[in-house]
């Protein structure tokens, strides 16, 4: 495994740094056992999602209210959960499909907003001109397919008029104009070693 | 049966192709620079002239193509403002494509901003601020012999000017987005590491490796926070 | 009591809610989780926040890990997609490393000797982009195959093999930078 003397040495700090800090993992299972045993049993993730996005009858705000709250969950957690929603989301599925990054398949934009009449993406894929999402089967997860070049491009989405640039499946998330815009790079580098 | 259908869906795919290719043509017939005249004249923006021949040069330089040039002319009349913050966002991409500096990116910040409905005054401040950048570390990977046009530049390690001009584009953009999420020019080492998380990213794809290394290699901390901060002074 | 279980029967237990069952899958990962933590951060307090996250993000999913999968990639993946989002929190409010803790030893010479050299690869680690110091993290501590990490970074596999090519030149170049190179013969 190991190739050279860097190696060697890569491994012996990070076992060295870790030996110096393992004091605080010190009955760190008795204390997650603890947490958890003084929990009701948790629903999953997903039941979770479809309590905060149940259609509910307070019509616009509240739409807006839910919508936030379904994106602030979907930010806290990050990306972690979201290939249960959709496995196409997955960026190392999305990065399998390219082939190692050389010519790259589809990518899947979505976005979870069940009380939306309409639901758009703009990016600099189309000049931020609307490109329209669907929820076919009404499961109120809005989606929709695009052939990208590789390369950088920034992107939100447009719920009923109202901008959310936080893609939880985004590379990165950056500020424009007091708002934020989501990041996806295509074709990430493969093969150049 | 088989090869009947293939031939079939041939002859569909050519008929798609001549049809795709005689609508790109018609498109390019429809947006030649004389329509963006067309808009700046009737907006009475007083430096159309200049504007033109800077968008000319572009085309020319193959920094700009007809159709951006329409699309971004267009956007710029047809938004709410001022018709001095017209002129001057118009003006800041006239000055980058006179300097030969990519404009594509400045471009989309506009119509980002344009349709996000940000006022105009605000997205002149932001291109006026990224095109500003962009002058500033073209100058600084220029002082470190990174682009082979410079007589001083390390022979076989030096880039021709498309392969700069990536790296400056993106360098630049950022150190824009560094800014505009509430980072410090003077907090070098996150400046720093801005950069090259983006180039990061991009090596390998958009942008060769090893101009990545090249520009990570020779640049410093300081330098780019100077470059950041001899923009926004 | 958990013990002597065997790491399915473990993860069956804690299907059913046997927290204590979860404790000692808890005891079997937390170095190895703790060690890619700290390789990816840099900091002992985020990457103790971090092991402790994940162990529990983990359990509320249980349901969704597959037992066809090797549970190492599955908690690894948590784990590093946790510190992803902890750095896009403190992108522009970087935290300064904690002072250099490499001191100390039980052979004065020997140790100190040993301390500084390593003191100097993780100087110049922390000069490496996260993106190329995860995957040497990956490789070096944790030691899995370029696949596993392909997996859990969300990169193709040629991608792992070119940061942890580059990151190594990279290395090299900056401990040769801070005069370090007796330490690095290739």
């Amino acid at each position: 495994m190991y190739n050279d003397d860097l190696e060697h040495q890569l491994k012996e700090t990070f076992e060295h740094e870790a030996a110096l800090h393992r004091d605080r993992l010190e009955g760190l299972e008795s204390r997650i056992s603890e947490e958890l045993e003084g929990r009701l049993p948790k629903p999953g993730f997903g039941d979770l999602i479809r309590d905060l996005v149940a259609p509910s009858k307070a019509g616009r705000m509240g739409q807006l209210v839910v919508l936030a709250a379904t994106a602030a969950v979907f930010l806290i957690v990050g990306g972690l959960f979201l290939p249960e929603l959709s496995p196409q989301l997955n960026p190392a599925e999305r990065l399998a499909e390219a082939g190692g990054g050389v010519a790259f398949g589809t990518t899947v934009f979505l976005v979870p907003a069940p009380n939306a009449s309409e639901v758009v993406l703009v990016g600099s894929f189309n000049n931020w001109e609307a490109t329209p999402l669907a929820d076919e089967d009404l499961d109120g997860i809005w989606r929709v397919e695009l052939t990208l070049d590789p390369g950088r491009y920034e992107y939100a989405f447009v719920v009923d008029g109202q901008w959310w640039g936080q893609d939880p499946a985004a590379d990165e998330t950056v500020r424009s104009y007091g708002g934020y815009s989501s990041v996806r790079y295509i074709g990430l580098a493969g093969g150049d070693a | 049966m088989k090869l009947g259908r293939t031939v079939i869906a041939m002859l569909a795919l050519s008929l798609t192709v001549v049809l795709v290719a005689a609508a790109g043509t018609q498109v390019s017939a429809q947006t030649p620079l004389d329509s963006v005249e067309d808009l700046l004249r009737a907006a009475s923006i007083p430096s159309t002239d200049r504007i033109l021949d800077a968008f000319q040069f572009g085309i020319s330089a193959n920094t700009l193509t007809p159709q951006d040039a329409f699309l971004v002319t267009d956007r710029i009349i047809q938004a709410t403002g001022v018709l001095a913050d017209k002129e001057a966002v118009l003006l800041a991409l006239a000055m980058t494509l006179e300097q030969a500096l990519p404009v594509d990116w400045l471009i989309d910040k506009v119509v980002e901003g344009i349709s996000r409905r940000v006022a105009l005054s605000a997205i002149r401040f932001e291109v006026q601020l990224r095109a500003q950048l962009q002058a500033g570390v073209r100058d600084l990977l220029f002082s470190k012999g990174i682009f082979a046009g410079n007589p001083s530049s390390t022979g076989g390690t030096a880039l021709p000017q498309q392969r700069f001009n990536l790296l400056v584009m993106h360098i630049s953009d950022a150190l824009g987005d560094y800014r505009e999420g509430g980072g410090s020019p003077l907090d070098y080492l996150s400046v720093y590491s801005a950069v090259e998380q983006r180039l990061a990213y991009l090596g390998g794809s958009v942008i060769l490796l090893q101009d990545v290394e090249l520009a990570l290699s020779r640049v410093e901390p300081a330098e780019l926070g100077q470059a950041l901060l001899g923009a926004l002074e | 009591m958990y013990r002597l279980f065997d790491e399915v029967s473990l993860l069956r237990a804690s299907l059913q809610g046997e927290t204590e069952a979860w404790g000692e899958i808890v005891a079997r990962y937390k170095d190895a989780v703790f060690g890619l933590c700290l390789g990816f951060l840099h900091n002992p307090a985020d990457a103790e926040d971090i092991t402790h996250d994940a162990f529990i993000r983990a359990y509320e999913n249980l349901r969704r890990y597959k037992l066809d999968k090797k549970f190492s990639t599955w908690i690894f993946t948590i784990a590093s997609n946790l510190c992803r989002n902890r750095l896009r929190h403190r992108r522009y409010h970087p935290v300064i490393p904690p002072p250099d803790e490499i001191a100390g030893g039980s052979d004065p010479a020997v140790e100190y000797a040993r301390d500084v050299r390593l003191g100097q690869v993780r100087k110049a680690l922390d000069q490496l982009p996260y993106l190329y110091r995860t995957p040497l993290v990956l490789r070096f501590y944790n030691e899995l195959a370029y696949n596993e990490i392909a997996e859990i970074l969300a990169v193709p596999e040629g991608t792992v093999k070119t940061r942890i090519h580059r990151a190594k030149i990279q290395l090299k170049r900056i401990m040769e930078k801070d005069g370090l190179t007796d330490h690095v013969q290739r």
